[in-house]
């Protein structure tokens, strides 16, 4: 009985201590000029981290992340959430928003390029050369980006279409909620094969990629930039976007794989 | 409003519900018996091994399902060597509502054994039942309706799995896509009055097992509380 009269004291003490902790110390650092609230695509994710610490040092202005899939952020912004940059992996999620006046004007540009791929898990001896070979009965289960809302899943489904390939894989598709999880399952080896970009690809040893989809075969993956209306720190979100341009940040764009836009007429 | 995507997951929500249910009723019914019966440091063991995945994230139980079935490792790769698939697969969505809703059927099935005062048992053992007899003349019986309710609530349990089907199954549309797995892919595509339909549907399954479990336990206390009131 004093035992257990000990172990829930202790058991309670943990619990209320853990819950009145304060938070980490990372959340005390200091930034002067205040923050944004950066909504960006899952494929994206690494990149923008890193570009994200360097304008926190040179800027002093704190960086929040938010990332999912393009389709996903585009409907929260739509209902309301209050972030102040959009970096989507879809101009038509932009489109949609800027005929729902949510986009501040004159801030929107495309950032980025990227090539859809196809990767196998690393340790996988099957060999595929083409999107045809999807076809052959070894391949058994790809993993896509859900084609309701994840952007890299709209250019595969695309794709498909233009190759002729729906029908005869649309039973081995396995749709995944974004673009990194849909890596993850061929990094986790459940799938024979994954359509991601090649940026997602070059993230990790434990997959490799079989082929590129021809870039004729969807509409061009563009990432576009903008600040949104309802933002709060204009200033700061435009210093963001500028940052975004900067050597610095194409220096780390191009480190991951993908193909910064310069000078592009708007 | 009834798509046809919606009356596709109520579909293979239904049957692999159904199948798990039959799965952990067959399983779990000896496996509680024994428990109830049983006080060792063993039973204790792997009773609590078997509870563990009602208590610990259903994401987690999802995940090391996920590793042990993967066609990467050892156990995932000789399976589909044999042709049987769990991974990304309907059939894993059966392994993944079983694991998860195996717990619940195995607390309600213990207190209902428990609840069988032994004493009958031995009385007809007395009467010359051999004990076989003597269990399915007097304790099954007994605890029956004890055990229909737990194979009532292990079937909605089954049938709100999310987590863990997710993990292992996947969301695969005709395949895979539960009703839960509908709900949340509905809702990040923003179809929220699709998703509506499901979440009443849910609610629905879930009310109705739960009154056949009020229904059945109320049973058991009536048909106990002649001999025992605290039954």
């Amino acid at each position: 009985m004093r035992t257990g009269t000990i172990l829930i004291a202790v058991w309670i003490l943990a619990v209320t201590v853990i819950s009145i902790w304060p938070r980490g110390s990372a959340e005390s650092r200091i930034y002067p000029e205040g923050e944004i609230f950066v909504a960006a695509a899952a494929s994206v994710a690494d990149a923008l981290e890193k570009i994200a610490k360097e304008f926190e040092h040179s800027h002093g202005i704190r960086v929040r992340e938010d990332f999912a899939s393009s389709g996903l952020l585009r409907k929260k912004i739509k209902a309301g959430i209050k972030y102040d940059v959009f970096l989507s992996a879809y101009s038509k999620d932009l489109d949609i928003l800027q005929k729902a006046d949510c986009i501040a004007p004159k801030t929107r540009r495309n950032l980025l390029r990227n090539t859809l791929v196809c990767v196998v898990p690393a340790d996988l001896a099957l060999k595929l050369e083409s999107p045809a070979d999807l076809k052959r009965p070894e391949v058994s289960r790809i993993a896509v980006g859900d084609p309701d809302h994840v952007p890299a899943g709209m250019y595969f489904k695309e794709a498909s279409q233009y190759l002729g390939l729906e029908k005869q894989i649309s039973n081995k598709l396995v749709p995944c909620a974004d673009a990194r999880a849909t890596l993850a399952q061929a990094e986790y080896g459940t799938v024979d094969a994954a359509v991601v970009y090649l940026t997602d690809a070059k993230i990790t040893d434990e997959v490799r990629v079989a082929f590129a989809f021809p870039q004729s075969s969807h509409s061009p993956i563009v990432y576009p930039v903008c600040v949104l209306k309802k933002t709060a720190s204009e200033e700061a979100a435009k210093k963001f976007l500028k940052f975004l341009s900067s050597d610095v940040s194409i220096e780390i764009f191009k480190e991951f794989g993908f193909r910064p836009i310069l000078n592009e007429d708007k | 409003m009834w798509d046809s995507a919606a009356i596709e997951a109520m579909r293979l929500s239904v049957r692999i519900s159904a199948v798990s249910t039959c799965v952990i009723a067959i399983a779990g019914t000896p496996f509680a018996l024994w428990i109830s019966r049983t006080r060792n440091i063993f039973s204790r063991a792997i009773e609590a091994f078997l509870f563990l995945p009602f208590v610990i994230p259903p994401v987690v139980t999802g995940y090391l399902l996920m590793l042990l079935f993967s066609p990467k490792y050892l156990l995932g790769r000789w399976m589909e060597s044999i042709g049987l698939r769990f991974s990304l697969d309907w059939k894993g969505a059966i392994v993944a509502s079983s694991v998860l809703a195996f717990p619940l059927f195995m607390a309600v099935a213990k207190a209902a054994f428990e609840g069988v005062d032994r004493k009958l048992e031995d009385a007809a053992k007395m009467l010359n039942a051999n004990s076989f007899r003597a269990f399915f003349t007097v304790t099954f019986p007994l605890a029956l309706p004890g055990l229909l309710a737990a194979t009532g609530l292990a079937f909605a349990r089954a049938f709100g799995e999310f987590g863990a089907t997710m993990m292992l199954a996947g969301n695969i549309p005709g395949q895979t896509r539960t009703v839960p797995q509908a709900i949340y892919s509905h809702l990040l595509a923003g179809r929220e009055e699709a998703a509506w339909i499901l979440v009443l549907v849910s609610i629905g399954v879930g009310l109705a097992s739960m009154f056949l479990a009020q229904h059945l336990a109320g049973q058991r206390l009536n048909g106990s509380a002649k001999g025992n009131s605290s039954a």
